[in-house]
């Protein structure tokens, strides 16, 4: 397992390597720069070229970088707080937007689970009916939309939540977001759960264990659920890229200050620093989201973890 | 979105009409947020407490949206209308503008001018900044050598050539040390301006943040971490910075100790950073926001509604035909382009935002001229739509090309310049037979490096007025303008006729400098058709009708500094 674990762990290294060239090159072939304004003279931007040091050559830049990195300086922002250091800049958006986003996740799959149970075992009555269109709905309609419905009616109409963030009321401005941002996992997990549930029901053991008399809870808990859940591990890396992509949206509307706001408006302004940064982090949530995946695999199927030790 | 639009706005339309009966549930809300930040007010004192629940009186806190963050606090850093406004709430400069855009003393009590116009003397008021030591002419040196030094590479550090403050060029370019820029403090409350030419917008710009001072102890003593937050600053202004959260919140408090202080101004002003602007306006209906902006549609359906305001801004969009292209060399297809654009439309139909059709290259309401009229009514409207000309034009045009002809129109890919450009491409086509338009939308600061560098045909792009005069627009056309005369206009009456007004004969004589004024913008937009003017971008929001006192202007920083809410 550990040599399994120390292998996965390498290669994500790897990986985060080969992104933070990738991104580097994709920024310094993006046409425009962070200085290029109506105004900006061509002596002036020479001038801020030099203070930053993007005059210098590509290569000398990214090894530039990469040392600092390493160091743990992401450099200072050129836009967006002008001169702050990134990671100063970064570090409380992206912990108030793994805050939501982690409840949201939880939300979601307690949720999905719930709701794929109860339609399994109540296949083809009105409540497998009700449970597909609720992740019929939540898969189709936008999050920019679910999220407007919310704050209109329950911020606005119902006045139950504040309908923006507030620093002063944290915990009660980001339920609106939380849910909003929770429907995609949900409707996923739900679909998900019901029909790996329906297929386990009906397999062999399941009637096995039926026949020896093992009560209902039982069954479902320690027989069919666990074997339900090894395919929904697997989706949870696509419904974080989700939650990741939707923060952008959700954050929008609810004028959260979290790291999804903070890199679309970095990459409006061709803010190199804090798109690298931003960017960064995205990948390494997921890659760290699907090392946890394939961790999960293994404890969860010891098939997976001797076939792959091995390998 | 599209479906989900129409039964919200219904709903917020009847909302808002069941709100604005009872002005009361409106105003509760309000008064309930008051009281959770009074502790942020420091110096509210006693009566905070007391105004809270009592409808009457003033409210101590007012909260404006922006739909665009604070990028820094830096004022001689900063480039964008919210970075100023807001520095403007806590620093002061020689003078302010009053809700007409004249100057007012405020850091200067007086001033002086020489007669030739050369030299300007302020004498300081007893301000103090809000760590307690005064305010002193050696400040002002002090920001403004800075604002020029080569190393702080400002982005305004153009605005002290543009006053024509001596050496203010040599300095920059770093040809001169930056102690022989032409601002000397005689004593620690005299300030003296030299200049190498008059300037008649000087006192107006004295308001203008790049212009503000800076206290050099104390800026030495923050390293690099100057203006990053509130513990990084001192303030010479009405107002503390006492709270900032990147991204979302920037509170300022009122400094009891200003010298100049405005007793009915808001405890408590706070910028909120909302770039949705459907979810502020929910904020808005629910009182928790005073100010917001109104985008697209949402003008139309709030027009008039009690609290719609409609703000004219000196936003100017233009089209700068690209003179290095061969086929728009051609003055006929100039011209047909010129005729073949309905501007009227495009303000009134397309934007629907408050905008308005561009009568020249200078727009409305942006400078007064020495007879006391607004600049566009001694120049007259030089744009026209004509339909029957556009067409005779083009066809004179295809003619002396031999052939019909296909343009390409750039433009960045916001909303509002997406639908200005496709209603050009439209009406070029329809009044232009023959004729093939392609559009090319484009990030932009992408639009911007490539029509700086010439790599484009037709292009849409935008500017804002530095100061209350016409030459912040004449002189982007002059052919010695590398960075801005983007489509290399080349013209030796126009520059002739620019040149004279802002540094030869005429730079002293306002009434010739406006008249030279008036002729240039005729050469470029109306016998050169060099330039094609579309519109002038209004400003549509919705304001409290509780709230009053904001100063906008059209080509200065709007004023928040008096705020406040009954």
């Amino acid at each position: 397992m550990s040599k399994y674990i120390t292998k996965r762990v390498l290669i994500s290294l790897a990986t985060l390597l080969v992104i933070l060239f990738v991104l580097f090159l994709m920024l310094d072939k993006m046409p425009g720069s962070p200085f290029n304004d109506e105004k900006l003279t061509e002596t002036q931007k020479a001038l801020l070229y030099a203070k930053y040091g993007l005059d210098q050559p590509f290569f000398v830049r990214f090894f530039k970088y990469l040392g600092a990195v390493l160091r743990g300086d992401l450099g200072v922002s050129y836009v967006l707080n002008k001169n702050k250091a990134v990671s100063d800049l970064i570090s409380a958006p992206l912990l108030l937007s793994i805050r939501i986003g982690a409840r949201a996740m939880l939300l979601g799959s307690v949720l999905g689970l719930l709701l794929g149970i109860a339609a399994a075992l109540n296949h083809n009555t009105w409540i497998d009916t009700l449970c597909s269109f609720i992740s019929i709905v939540g898969v189709s309609v936008p999050s920019y939309v679910f999220a407007l419905l919310l704050a209109y009616y329950i911020g606005f109409v119902l006045k139950l939540t504040p309908i923006l963030y507030n620093s002063k009321n944290v915990s009660a401005s980001i339920i609106l977001p939380t849910i909003a941002l929770a429907m995609f996992p949900t409707a996923n997990v739900s679909r998900f759960t019901r029909s790996e549930m329906i297929d386990v029901l009906n397999s062999e053991y399941i009637l096995l264990v039926e026949a020896k008399g093992v009560r209902q809870t039982s069954l479902i808990l320690r027989h069919a659920l666990r074997n339900t859940l090894i395919p929904i591990i697997t989706i949870m890396g696509p419904i974080l890229v989700n939650l990741l992509t939707g923060s952008m949206v959700v954050e929008k509307v609810f004028g959260i200050p979290g790291i999804g706001m903070l890199m679309v408006q970095a990459i409006q302004n061709n803010d190199y620093n804090v798109v690298i940064a931003c960017a960064f982090v995205y990948s390494a949530m997921y890659i760290a989201m699907m090392l946890i995946v394939d961790i999960l695999y293994g404890i969860i199927d010891p098939r997976i973890r001797v076939a792959k030790g091995s390998a | 979105m599209i479906d989900f639009k129409k039964p919200l706005s219904f709903a917020l339309a009847a909302a808002m009409l069941a709100g604005c009966g009872t002005s009361t549930s409106a105003g509760t809300p309000a008064a309930g947020t008051d009281t959770g930040s009074a502790p942020a007010a420091e110096n509210a004192g006693t009566t905070d407490a007391a105004a809270a629940p009592a409808a009457s009186a003033n409210s101590s806190e007012v909260v404006v949206a922006f739909d665009a963050d604070l990028n820094t606090m830096d004022h001689h850093i900063a480039t964008d209308g919210n970075s100023f406004i807001m520095q403007s709430m806590c620093y002061s400069g020689l003078t302010s503008l009053d809700a007409a855009g004249s100057p007012l003393p405020e850091l200067a009590k007086s001033w002086d001018v020489s007669e030739d116009g050369l030299v300007y003397t302020f004498h300081l008021a007893d301000a103090t900044w809000s760590n307690g030591t005064p305010v002193t002419a050696k400040d002002f040196v002090y920001g403004w050598q800075r604002l020029d030094a080569p190393e702080t590479a400002s982005e305004y550090a153009f605005i002290l050539d543009t006053i024509h403050c001596v050496n203010a060029a040599e300095v920059n370019a770093g040809e001169k040390p930056v102690e022989e820029l032409g601002v000397k403090a005689i004593d620690d409350k005299t300030l003296e301006v030299t200049l190498t030419l008059p300037c008649d917008f000087l006192l107006g710009l004295m308001s203008f943040p790049s212009f503000f001072p800076l206290n050099q102890e104390f800026y030495e003593a923050q390293g690099d971490q100057f203006a990053l937050s509130p513990d990084n600053m001192i303030y010479c202004g009405p107002y503390n910075m006492t709270g900032w959260e990147q991204g979302n919140s920037y509170t300022f408090t009122k400094r009891a100790d200003y010298f100049n202080l405005d007793p009915e101004a808001a405890e408590t002003v706070v910028f909120r950073f909302q770039q949705d602007t459907q979810s502020a306006l929910l904020e808005y209906q629910s009182g928790n926001i005073d100010v917001v902006k109104l985008q697209g549609e949402q003008v139309d359906q709030y027009a008039g509604e009690p609290g719609f305001t409609n703000r004219l801004t000196g936003y100017l969009w233009y089209i700068p035909v690209n003179m290095t292209v061969d086929k728009l060399q051609n003055l006929n297809l100039r011209k047909a382009i010129h005729y073949a654009i309905d501007r009227e439309t495009i303000a009134k139909d397309v934007l629907m935002d408050g905008s308005i059709a561009a009568e020249g290259e200078i727009p409305v309401a942006l400078a007064t001229g020495p007879d006391g009229k607004d600049y566009r009514e001694s120049a007259g409207k030089i744009t026209e739509y004509d339909p029957a000309k556009a067409k005779e034009f083009y066809d004179a045009a295809v003619k002396e090309l031999g052939g019909d002809v296909t343009l390409e129109l750039m433009f960045e890919d916001s909303e509002a310049s997406k639908a200005v450009a496709e209603y050009i491409q439209a009406k070029l086509k329809e009044n232009c037979p023959g004729m093939e338009v392609t559009l090319n939308s484009k990030p932009k600061k992408e639009r911007l490096e490539l029509m700086k560098s010439q790599k484009y045909e037709l292009g849409l792009t935008r500017w804002g007025p530095d100061y209350a005069d016409p030459q912040t627009y004449m002189d982007l056309f002059l052919s010695t303008n590398v960075s801005n005369n983007q489509g290399r206009y080349n013209s030796a009456k126009y520059d002739e006729l620019v040149l004279k007004a802002t540094q030869g004969e005429d730079a002293a004589d306002s009434a010739k400098r406006w008249a030279d004024f008036v002729e240039a913008e005729k050469v470029l937009v109306a016998e050169d058709f060099a330039v094609i003017p579309v519109y002038q971008n209004g400003g549509a929001m919705m304001i409290n009708p509780n709230v009053s006192n904001i100063n906008f202007h059209s080509a200065a920083v709007d004023d928040y500094r008096h705020i406040y809410k009954k």
